[in-house]
């Protein structure tokens, strides 16, 4: 009766997820419909079609020249003479442009009568164009047979006027878009996907055409991953035979524990020293990764491998966005490639872990690696990684974004081991002899999640610890004397953790520059949450210490996101970032970045995977627990689930692949959630 | 493969490659480089071609003599400098039999209009070696005042960043001493490999791969088509996969566009394999020298790719793609008609191709005919597959009509006149080794026919290539619809009749017979081989052991290496040479015992043994090996499949 109950449950969830699968396409379809038409033509390459674009930063279009002058106060442009000039970089190309877009507010004058220059590589004056200036939006058609390096904007006859300059954008081609506009498409778009969406829902069945689709998918899916997993059996069945077919699971387990060791060791160097990220390096860097996780792999080989199947959602989504990936690799030579088909390969672990016994073990040994190389990351930050005053710690990493994801990752395996160790004192067993290590290791985590002052670090820190503080409700229902038993030995642990903390903290600030060994990244990025007036007190008090230090409020995240919206197409993208500004900017969002890089239907596993991931692991955080079942491992996947979304909301985590533990350990240890647990 | 046998293969394997390894350890020796980039590494060196030596003003070229003679008080010659010398520091002139004990010239080093720096130098018989470091010059002037009668030769003119070091003598002894080592070394390792029973060969990667490719195919189950609706769909892809190799060709498109094109052609080809298959499926027996030098030379390829990544890696695409092509034909029943709808596919494009050359590409007086081609050795290639076809058919001792074989020989002569007119060496040479090997089959051949008919069928063969050849010459003289692209001759010269223009050719304006030229007119072994020398010394200078991402830098440009062997080398890694050699022999070999085994039996049987004789010479001039570019190149790497059924019947023929 509970099976039949529980079957029915997920036959539920599956069509409701084959629901959402359905809508989210139509979502999808809609958006790049609504593009190439807003872009007039239908390209896949490039939905919008939009040509060069440069947008002018907020930065430069508040920079003063002679004859311009930027109040401050006002937030106004003043003209000093009656031919005030200024001119703007352009995109670091001589080419031509098509249509300029310039917002003008707060002008004192109806109109300004002015003079487009157009600039070539060697600074001369190629082309004078005569423009009139309004306040709002001013569209000027540029000479397209002229090409410009840079441009100058001469005012003529305003000295002593003013005004301000909201936005610019030079563009090759017209800009079609606007927000009404778009979601005015899009909404009838939509809305024809969702009739013939229900008319297939709906009558589909009648011509047996879902059936038939449904199997021929069905059927489809089931050969690839036979086929897939029958590679890994040719080729590492004997490998991992000979290699772990003499060891006793201690050994293995040791052997494991070493090996995710040295590959979040590996990963976080190829990090630093940018081979993740360079076009030369990144497919050694890679190589050893997956050469580290196949070996991992066949340290869990126990028996002579059997095939699984894996039709959860989950692993449906997670097949088809490696997939979907290595499809959009062959399509568009990526500069950073190959993640695709390296994962596909490497999933092998994910089999061997399937045929493992005790499939849990393989959890506890990652925590454990990463327990251990979290000490070595401190005493590393304590010795060699200064912090400054005013500036987001990067700890080990050479951004404090992710460092933040790393400490919160830490947080995560030390709350887990706190909860682990509360319900064995609750169970009546002593309290693990770590437990003053994992509240100290939880407290430092916590206190690097405080130092690099990244938003989404400390949001998604503080919703964990509510997770654990919600899990410990159970105390409540305890006698007085256990909970007061466990209070002690958390204060207990609590004095260590502060103490620990307190070194931590003196260190880090002092240690390396006393002792000259403050390390500093080539790729490193300061950045610092001051504004203007802190920053210039700053660096009044401490000449030259914010050299080079980015401002968070610099950060134009919408314009660096459009600019990702843009270049949306089919098959992806091959650069790995995209330049904003001049320079190489990241769109602080996975969605964007994933879309941009790999194709815009990639949004569909990749959502349905993070939603299949939170919707596993929230469903099992709200079961009863069940006697015998384990769920320690569901609630550190949970964790990690909310960690990695959130981050993909708000962070650039799709940039660390093979270059993060936090990026491995999700897409590696969804592997648990495959298949039900007891059914190979 | 017995044992014997590969032990043989291995030992001569490890004796190669000592010998490559001792020449390059000896390289990097002598060059005190150390680099395992280039094994060479000499600096930059850039070298003047042969026809840039001998011109100049006041100076003329005695061909009696072989010298220039100046005829001129004020005599010189000039050449440009690379790069405006940058990254060079030496000059050095190679003169050879000065009429007179020394000639006094003066170098003036001109950037633009300027005159930079002027240098009297005493020119002497040999090598004259002129520093000029931290110059910077585009022009190089030779001047020679008052010299006339005076006559030398130019041998050689270099810039180098380095001088050389080079030590024929020395050379020689340490790579002796190096392959020494390097062979020593290696019986050992092999030595030790065999005490303990480690088997290393390419079965261990052909036995999975082989398993993947089963298991594939047991998936799909779905309805056959009807043996002539495949045969139809073959040749029609085959003959689109042609027609896209071709148009990359001609069209010289960019890489991206040629990226594009290689996935659909592997597309095209997974789907003529799927179009194939037939109810029998299992394991192939690929364990015989041609298979496991085509999978060792893969395997390098893809080793190569994994360090330095190319813009295609082809060693992937040889083992999924073909290889998954090679088993599904090698579960065929029949699979001789896989190599029937290829030449089919060949014939129809050639044809086609020809018709459009005779409307559109008239032949232009004093140029090598080059058809829409961007050169004429293309070209020449393209028409050694077809010729190869043809020779084919004329072969056939399959029971076929008498007149079966007159298109095939009106085909050859077409192809051969045209490959004449290509003034291609390489390919013109292949096609004689492949006629001449022809004929003696012919003659060798048993014949059951009367003496009389025989001597009358050959006689009208022998016409219809006679008149083959005719209307190559006569259609791209006579049937273009279209102007010269090249208005070489003037407008007189045309004959504009109504909407037909033709241009009126005399034999005697084809005095650029490139074959003669180079026969008799050559100074040096250089300029006979068309500045290859340059070329190859340039790739040898710069192998390593995994190879390269593009072509070597030749004289400041990137050019391709005009020999396969150095090619595959340079792009792959230099031990890489070595299965690619096996591949080759072995390919002739089993080409050989095919036909033998096949003769009489199947029409195709002595195609692959024809193909590698016709594009040998070609593979050693010039560079076949650039996939998917050629389509010699693309029927040559699939007719392999045909050969990797090797049957232990043919060793005992």
């Amino acid at each position: 009766m509970e099976k039949r109950v529980e079957n029915k449950n997920v036959e539920k969830k599956t069509f409701a997820i084959k629901i959402f699968a359905g809508l989210f396409f139509g979502f999808l379809l809609s958006i790049m419909a609504t593009m190439m038409y807003i872009g007039d033509s239908i390209n896949v390459w490039d939905f919008l079609d939009a040509g060069s674009v440069y947008d002018f930063s907020q930065q430069t279009l508040k920079q003063p020249s002679k004859g311009w002058l930027y109040d401050e106060v006002s937030q106004e442009y003043c003209l000093q003479n009656d031919h005030a000039l200024k001119k703007y970089m352009l995109d670091g190309k001589e080419r031509a442009w098509g249509y300029l877009y310039l917002n003008i507010s707060e002008m004192s004058l109806p109109e300004m009568e002015s003079r487009l220059n157009y600039y070539n590589k060697g600074n001369r004056k190629v082309l004078e164009q005569p423009i009139f200036l309004h306040e709002g939006e001013n569209i000027i058609l540029l000479q397209e047979t002229t090409a410009m390096y840079r441009m100058g904007i001469r005012i003529l006859d305003a000295k002593g006027q003013s005004f301000s300059i909201q936005s610019m954008q030079i563009r090759e081609k017209a800009s079609g878009y606007t927000s009404k506009r778009f979601l005015k498409i899009f909404g009838t778009a939509f809305a024809g996907f969702l009739v013939v969406f229900w008319l297939f829902l709906s009558f589909g069945e009648k011509f047996a055409l879902k059936l038939k689709i449904q199997q021929k998918i069905e059927g489809f899916y089931t050969s690839f991953v036979e086929i897939l997993q029958y590679i890994y059996q040719v080729f590492f069945e004997k490998a991992g035979e000979k290699l772990a077919g003499r060891l006793g699971k201690k050994e293995k387990s040791a052997m494991r524990v070493f090996l995710f060791g040295l590959l979040f060791f590996w990963m976080v160097t190829g990090n630093v020293l940018n081979w993740s990220g360079d076009k030369e390096y990144y497919r050694f860097h890679g190589a050893v990764c997956l050469v580290l996780l196949l070996t991992i792999g066949m340290f869990s080989w126990e028996k002579p491998l059997k095939q699984v199947a894996w039709k959860s959602p989950l692993a449906i989504s997670w097949i088809c966005l490696w997939s979907g990936i290595a499809i959009s690799d062959f399509f568009v030579k990526k500069d950073i490639g190959m993640i695709g088909f390296s994962m596909l390969f490497g999933g092998y672990f994910l089999l061997a872990w399937e045929n493992m016994e005790k499939r849990e073990e393989m959890i506890y040994n990652m925590l454990d690696a990463l327990e251990k190389t979290f000490w070595a990351a401190v005493a590393y930050c304590m010795l060699f990684r200064a912090k400054y005053p005013g500036i987001h710690y990067n700890g080990i990493f050479p951004n404090s974004e992710e460092f933040a994801m790393y400490a919160v990752l830490m947080l995560s395996v030390f709350l887990l081991r706190l909860d682990k160790d509360i319900r064995k004192s609750a169970a009546g067993k002593r309290f693990s002899r770590n437990y003053g290590m994992h509240i100290s290791g939880g407290a430092a985590a916590f206190y690097f999640v405080l130092r690099s002052e990244n938003l989404m670090g400390s949001t998604t820190a503080f919703l964990i610890i509510g997770l654990f503080a919600i899990r410990q409700l159970f105390l409540l229902s305890m006698p007085f004397k256990e909970i007061c038993k466990v209070l002690a030995y958390l204060l207990k642990g609590s004095m260590i953790a502060f103490l620990l903390v307190c070194v931590v903290h003196v260190s880090t600030k002092n240690l390396p520059v006393f002792l000259e060994m403050d390390v500093v990244y080539e790729s490193e990025v300061l950045a610092t949450g001051l504004d203007d007036e802190m920053k210039e007190a700053l660096n009044e008090l401490e000449p030259g210490s914010m050299d080079g230090v980015k401002q968070d409020e610099d950060n134009e995240i919408n314009v660096v996101q459009r600019n990702y919206i843009r270049r949306w197409n089919l098959f992806g993208n091959k650069n790995n970032k995209l330049k904003v500004f001049r320079s190489y900017a990241v769109p602080d969002s996975g969605y964007i970045y994933t879309a941009y890089k790999y194709g815009l239907f990639l949004l569909l596993p990749y959502v349905i995977f993070q939603i299949c991931f939170l919707g596993k692991g929230i469903s099992i955080y709200l079961r009863k627990k069940e006697k015998g079942k384990d769920i320690d491992a569901d609630f550190w996947l949970l964790m990690i689930g909310i960690l990695f979304t959130g981050f993909c909301i708000y962070g650039n985590l799709e940039f660390a692949a093979f270059g993060h533990p936090l990026w491995i350990c999700y897409y590696l240890m969804a592997g648990y959630w495959f298949t039900e647990r007891g059914k190979v | 493969m017995d044992k014997t046998g590969r032990q043989k293969q291995g030992i001569i394997a490890i004796v190669l490659a000592s010998i490559i390894m001792g020449m390059a350890f000896s390289g990097m020796y002598l060059s005190k480089s150390c680099s395992f980039e280039a094994f060479y590494d000499v600096g930059n060196v850039y070298e003047e071609f042969t026809y840039n030596l001998s011109s100049g003003t006041g100076i003329i070229y005695d061909n009696e003599s072989g010298k220039l003679k100046i005829q001129e008080a004020e005599a010189c010659q000039y050449w440009i400098l690379p790069k405006k010398l940058e990254g060079y520091n030496y000059v050095i002139i190679n003169l050879a039999g000065i009429s007179q004990e020394y000639l006094d010239v003066f170098f003036q080093f001109y950037s633009g209009e300027k005159l930079v720096d002027e240098i009297p130098i005493r020119l002497q018989e040999g090598e004259t070696v002129l520093e000029i470091t931290d110059k910077t010059a585009t022009i190089l002037y030779m001047r020679m005042y008052q010299k006339q009668g005076m006559a030398y030769n130019v041998k050689t003119v270099q810039y180098r960043e380095n001088l050389s070091v080079w030590n024929g003598r020395r050379f020689a002894c340490i790579s002796l001493l190096f392959f020494l080592c390097c062979a020593s070394i290696l019986f050992l390792i092999r030595w030790m490999v065999r005490k303990r029973e480690i088997r290393l060969s390419a079965v261990m990667l052909q036995e999975p791969l082989q398993k993947i490719f089963l298991k594939i195919t047991h998936k799909i189950n779905w309805r056959p088509l009807t043996s002539k609706m495949v045969h139809f769909w073959r040749r029609v892809l085959f003959f689109f996969v042609i027609v896209t190799i071709n148009y990359g060709e001609r069209a010289n498109i960019s890489q991206a566009i040629f990226s594009r094109n290689i996935k659909i052609c592997c597309i095209v080809l997974l789907a003529i394999a799927l179009i194939s298959l037939e109810k029998q499926r299992k394991m192939r027996n690929w364990n015989h020298p041609l298979a496991s030098s085509w999978f060792c030379l893969v395997g390098c390829m893809v080793i190569s790719f994994l360090i330095v990544p190319k813009n295609v890696d082809f060693g992937v695409i040889y083992l999924i793609v073909f290889g998954f092509f090679f088993f599904i034909w090698g579960n065929m029943e029949r699979p001789e008609e896989m190599v029937q709808d290829l030449c089919f596919a060949i014939k129809g494009e050639f044809w086609l191709s020809m018709t459009y050359f005779c409307f559109f590409f008239p032949e232009q007086t004093g140029y090598a005919y080059q058809g829409d081609f961007l050169n004429p050795n293309p070209l020449a290639l393209y028409l050694s597959v077809s010729s190869c076809v043809f020779l084919t058919e004329l072969l056939d001792e399959t029971k076929r009509t008498f007149f079966s074989k007159c298109i095939p020989a009106a085909g050859f002569g077409f192809s051969a006149c045209m490959i004449w007119k290509t003034q291609c060496r390489s390919v013109a040479s292949g096609l004689v080794l492949a006629t001449l090997v022809s004929g003696y089959i012919l003659l060798r051949s048993k014949d059951s026919e009367k003496k009389g008919r025989r001597v009358l069928r050959r006689f009208v063969i022998m016409a219809f290539i006679i008149a083959g050849m005719f209307l190559g010459h006569i259609g791209i003289n006579t049937f273009n619809l279209q102007e010269n692209q090249e208005d070489v001759l003037g407008n007189e010269r045309l004959d504009r009749r109504g909407d037909i223009f033709t241009l009126q050719v005399e034999a005697a304006d084809f005095h650029n017979n490139k074959f003669l030229q180079r026969i008799f007119e050559s100074k040096s072994f250089n300029e006979f081989t068309s500045e290859r020398i340059i070329y190859w010394k340039a790739y040898l200078r710069q192998m390593n052991f995994w190879g390269h991402k593009s072509k070597a830098v030749v004289n400041e440009k990137q050019r391709s290496a005009h020999n396969d062997f150095l090619g595959i080398a340079y792009r792959y890694g230099v031990l890489s040479v070595i299965p690619y050699l096996f591949y080759l022999a072995y390919y002739g070999l089993y080409g050989y015992r095919y036909f033998k085994y096949y003769r009489g039996q199947r029409r195709y049987a002595v195609f692959p043994m024809l193909l590698i004789l016709v594009v040998f010479p070609f593979m050693l001039l010039d560079i076949l090996e650039l996939p998917f570019r050629h389509v010699a190149w693309f029927v040559l790497y699939l007719t392999a499949g045909i050969l990797f059924e090797e049957k232990t019947e043919w060793r005992k023929e």
